[in-house]
């Protein structure tokens, strides 16, 4: 048996989409590679990407399918191992109204 | 041949540093996969050193960080329908904790870690992994301690 999440009244949890980006700027001139030149304070050093849940599916058998109920539990839960929000992904707010039940 | 959709396991950058399995893929119950690529590669070393790894089978599932759709379980094509692999701790996922039970050593490379490793097979030797099963990225031995990108490109032979 496996599992998928439910939105109350989206429909079936299906993936994650990026939501939006930003560039990560350089505090201070960076020397970041041995050899080359400094990166200068205010260039791009990095992008962080957000995501959110997207529920795209009808029916469970188009959803992401879990393979334990503890599984789809801890996606809904929403958070880093470490147990604060899972920010990158939205945080307590994106899987609010989700239900876990059996994939038919 | 059956033409299925085509997805890609990867860990989007995981500092590595012990023997562990980088990717592990339990495909759903739809129907089996096939392996058409993977590769294991690191971009924070420069320094020359041989290492081991490469695909291999698991009888007992490793313990991983959950894989999750739209980040480490990507669409060849995004209008492909949502992936059959199954998701979890002791399924699909990234990065091992325990190592479960290694079977069989499929495709087990040494290479160098400047250069990466990268296998890309001719449709006559593309592995498959029956429903339920599990295949994993797996360091056979410890590489050096760097950043290291793991995937696995692979077809879902299936009719659901």
């Amino acid at each position: 048996m496996r599992y998928v999440i439910k939105h109350s009244t989206l429909g079936y949890f299906t993936e994650m989409v990026i939501e939006r980006s930003e560039q990560i700027l350089a505090p201070m001139d960076l020397p970041l590679h041995a050899g080359s030149p400094a990166i200068p304070k205010g260039g791009v050093i990095g992008t962080s990407v957000f995501y959110r849940p997207a529920f795209d599916a009808f029916k469970p058998s188009q959803a992401v399918q879990f393979d334990t109920e503890a599984d789809a539990l801890a996606q809904v839960s929403n958070l880093n191992p470490d147990g604060s929000p899972n920010e990158q992904f939205g945080g307590a707010e994106a899987f609010a109204g989700c239900t876990v039940e059996e994939s038919k | 041949m059956f033409i299925g959709p085509v997805y890609r396991l990867v860990n989007n950058g995981v500092s590595i540093s012990t023997a562990i399995s980088a990717l592990q893929l339990k495909p759903g119950t739809n129907g089996p996969v096939e392996i058409l690529r993977h590769g294991l590669s690191q971009s924070t070393s420069t320094t020359s050193a041989q290492t081991k790894g490469g695909l291999i089978r698991k009888s007992a599932a490793a313990t991983v960080t959950t894989g999750v759709a739209g980040t480490t379980v990507l669409k060849n094509n995004p209008i492909n329908p949502t992936t059959d692999a199954s998701l979890g701790t002791s399924a699909t996922g990234i990065t091992a904790s325990a190592e479960g039970t290694n079977s069989e050593l499929t495709d087990v490379r040494g290479f160098n870690v400047l250069n990466g490793l990268e296998v890309l097979y001719s449709p006559e030797e593309r592995k498959l992994v029956p429903q339920s099963g599990f295949c994993a990225e797996t360091f056979l031995a410890a590489p050096p301690s760097a950043t290291w990108d793991a995937f696995i490109e692979f077809r879902e032979l299936r009719g659901g």
